[in-house]
């Protein structure tokens, strides 16, 4: 399984990479502009990823337009929706408007920081990830 | 964990809409038993509630509850679907109930911090041995229910609560002008913030990689916003730390307004194809008409208002001002007094609220009770819209519901003894609320057997609660003993409503909240069980009044009338109690300044004044030097030293900073008469 963690602050990154690297080979990105630009980099070399874990509060690009970049370039490409990234937003940010309007850009699950690492584990199951 | 603790928003709204869904379903299914069927839509409707349950509470991670709610949607689908002719409704009913009830129970427990699942195997199989013999009766062709179309989100609700009463902040600091190297030492600040602080969010921020940064810091300052835990000493204390520090602005700001980076610094520009659709939000479309309060804030805006209204009178009425020509004062002072009685009145309006819901439970109630005894009982329900304090709606719950329960078991008859005695089978129960003046009347009605008054006085008589002969007691005195703790006439208890005990714990309840209850009974056409209960407690209209250097305030509401006694008017009967007939009636009369030892008071009866009042139905008059003026009071707890006091309520401050005793006229009339 291929995994892709964007997340600005350090130490939750390391956090994210220590539990998603049991699963998977893990690429790390700080901000929601290479995020777009590892999806595409995945594309152009034939493995896409299959879970993307994003930040919502990131430097340049924040994490709801970085998902909405992503699912519009998997729209251009006519990915099927069984076939498109798990994306699950893992954000301190808990109110209801951002929940909603990240459901409503396209993300699988939300997880409000802290991190609930076995509820967290059973979404991915949940959505049919190897774990 | 409490009520008032803090929640994650979307916990806080699955429960908000899973109570509110549970609370529609009830009230569909119970519809739709008085009905005996399920109509196509109550089907539909069932339905369309369990599949939102089972979808929100999947993406709560709440399993139990849409496994339980998934298999109540797959039964419903079928009926639905196969339309069966014939089916057992009521125990459908008693499924779908149980399944409630079980969702709520486990909201509750999630709404006091509960998060491990408990098991609904059972009712889950309950559930689906039901549609299994559903199915088996049904020869139509089977149709399964679709696969889900839309895909299922979850959301992860955090590990542990964030920090209580994390503050966010907002710090802009200024170096010293010749300190060079600005970008690295704003740096430095931010590696060190994060050991006391989270979401830190800052501008410049491209700090490290644009030298040019320097000359904005120098320049702008140095802007950073960030959540904390610390206090603002405590932020300012580490602020102060930082090397040629040359100014800083520190303060708090509300907490989850700090913008995401790139709302910022907004210097930052998207590429063309990301920004060209914007994230639409919803919440601009829906703009919230209500928000949510916390009861504690009321409360002490309600103890605030009231401390105005004492404030007020303490002005407006001033000693000092007496007998000055003061034309615009008193202008200006009516004024006051106006806008104060409005914010008051806004103020009782914020906290008031239907009984709708609380009525509408007594349908359950209903049911539970008469299919249990096995009778047919009927509830109307009149005036649910009426507005009550949310204190009261507290109280009167289960004093409601003992009596309803109470009504359904001794009140109406057996479907058998009704058709002997010419009644329609089914039995009526009648809950009733409204607004009389200031007080609430809520009346519970049913057209059972009524009350028997041989047996309760018989009953009256072997617990010792009176020795008066039957002729010197009236109809509504022995039925009010109903109310006294430890009687029931019924021979027999039952499981449901027991043996009595619970009439006299109404009693209480309905006391607690200020209110008084009545019961009136025709043997044989029904009982009426009245509630009156004041629209508020903590400031009522009284008519103060004067016992030698003593004030006493009366409820204006138990005030029937005030006269000056003439000579001949008061009589004294062969104990030695005074009397006075007022059109045609005899009543007591209580001479305040005896009762409470006042000194200094006026003795005779013809130089003071005789107030009447009447509770319950019943009068009598207190005797007083003279009225004072009628103004709304403010109730005041008795100070704890002050052993309890029979007769009073409690005080009161008046505008002239005398304090008054209130009278609780009911009470008053137990301790005295």
């Amino acid at each position: 399984m291929r995994i892709l963690i964007a997340e600005d602050d350090l130490a939750s990154r390391k956090y994210l990479y220590k539990i998603m690297s049991a699963y998977g080979e893990c690429d790390l990105t700080v901000n929601g502009l290479e995020v777009v630009e590892a999806f595409l980099t995945a594309w152009d070399l034939g493995h896409p990823y299959d879970l993307i874990c994003l930040d919502i509060m990131m430097p340049r690009v924040d994490g709801i337009k970085a998902l909405q970049a992503i699912r519009d370039l998997e729209r251009q490409k006519k990915v099927k929706d069984e076939a498109r990234a798990k994306v699950i937003m893992i954000t301190a940010l808990n109110d209801k408007e951002t929940v909603f309007n990240s459901f409503e850009t396209g993300c699988e699950a939300f997880a409000a920081k802290p991190v609930d690492t076995a509820k967290l584990l059973e979404v991915m199951r949940e959505l049919g990830l190897k774990v | 964990m409490s009520d008032d603790a803090y929640r994650e928003p979307m916990l806080e709204m699955f429960i908000f809409e899973s109570v509110q869904l549970i609370e529609q379903l009830e009230e569909e299914v119970l519809n739709n038993e008085k009905e005996t069927g399920f109509s196509v839509e109550s089907i539909n409707k069932i339905f369309r509630i369990m599949h939102t349950i089972k979808s929100s509470s999947a993406m709560m991670l709440f399993k139990n509850i849409s496994t339980l709610a998934h298999s109540a949607e797959d039964l419903f689908f079928f009926i639905r679907e196969e339309k069966p002719a014939e089916f057992n409704h009521s125990r459908l009913t008693d499924i779908i109930l149980s399944c409630i009830d079980y969702i709520k129970t486990e909201l509750d427990e999630i709404q006091n911090g509960k998060r491990e699942d408990s098991d609904a195997t059972e009712l889950i199989n309950a559930v689906r041995v039901f549609l299994e013999e559903l199915k088996g009766s049904t020869q139509a062709p089977k149709k399964e229910a679709p696969k889900q179309t839309e895909p299922q989100k979850f959301y992860i609700a955090a590990e542990k609560q964030p920090i209580a009463g994390a503050k966010s902040y907002q710090a802009i600091i200024f170096f010293e002008a010749d300190c060079e190297m600005e970008n690295v030492r704003a740096f430095t600040i931010v590696h060190h913030l994060q050991e006391l602080a989270s979401d830190i969010v800052y501008v410049p921020e491209d700090i490290i990689a644009n030298a040019e940064s320097a000359q904005v810091i120098q320049r702008d300052g140095f802007t950073i916003h960030f959540n904390s835990a610390s206090s603002i000493e405590e932020i300012r204390s580490f602020f102060g730390q930082t090397a040629f520090l040359a100014r800083l602005d520190l303060q708090e700001i509300p907490l989850a307004q700090i913008p995401a980076q790139a709302e910022l610094a907004d210097n930052v520009k998207m590429p063309e194809h990301l920004t060209k659709k914007p994230v639409k939000s919803e919440s601009g479309s829906h703009l919230a008409s209500f928000i949510s309060v916390n009861v504690d804030k009321l409360d002490k805006l309600m103890d605030i208002v009231g401390e105005l209204v004492i404030a007020e009178a303490m002005v407006t009425q001033n000693p000092e001002l007496e007998g000055l020509p003061l034309s615009n004062y008193h202008k200006a002072a009516r004024q006051l007094k106006k806008i104060t009685s409005e914010l008051q009145n806004i103020v009782m309006s914020t906290r008031m609220v239907s009984l709708a819901p609380t009525f509408r439970k007594m349908n359950r109630i209903v049911r539970d009770a008469s299919k249990a005894l096995a009778k047919e009982v009927e509830l109307e329900i009149v005036g649910e819209e009426t507005e009550v304090d949310k204190n009261i709606i507290e109280n009167i719950s289960d004093p409601l519901m003992h009596l309803i329960r109470n009504s359904v078991d001794h009140g109406i008859e057996s479907p058998a003894e009704r058709q002997d005695q010419g009644k329609p089978a089914a039995g009526k129960i009648t809950l009733e609320a409204k607004n009389a003046g200031r007080e609430v009347w809520i009346i519970v009605k049913d057209d059972g057997k009524g009350l028997d008054r041989a047996k309760i006085l018989k009953k009256a008589w072997e617990n010792g609660l009176t020795n008066k002969q039957e002729h010197e007691l009236t109809d509504k005195e022995i039925y009010s003993y109903i109310f006294l703790p430890g009687f029931s006439t019924k021979d027999q208890v039952t499981e449901l409503s027991g043996r009595g005990v619970g009439m006299d714990v109404v009693t209480k309840n309905i006391e607690k909240i200020g209110g008084s209850i009545q019961v009136d009974s025709t043997p044989g056409e029904g009982t009426v069980i009245s509630i009156r209960i004041p629209l508020t407690l903590a400031i009522i209209d009284g008519m103060t009044i004067k016992v030698g250097h003593s004030r006493y305030t009366i409820p204006t509401t138990a005030i029937r009338e005030s006269f000056r006694a003439k000579p001949g008017d008061v009589i004294i009967d062969t104990e030695g109690n005074e009397m006075t007939i007022i059109r045609g009636v005899c009543y007591p009369v209580l001479r305040l300044y005896d009762i409470y030892k006042i000194n200094q008071a006026i003795t005779d009866m013809y130089a003071g004044i005789t107030i009447m009042v009447e509770n319950n139905g019943k009068g009598f008059c207190i005797f007083a030097d003279e009225l004072l003026g009628q103004q709304q009071v403010v109730v005041k707890a008795l100070p704890s030293y002050i052993k309890k006091v029979r007769g009073l309520a409690g005080c009161t401050l008046l505008g002239d900073g005398n304090i008054s005793l209130i009278l609780d006229v009911d009470g008053f009339m137990n301790a005295y008469l």
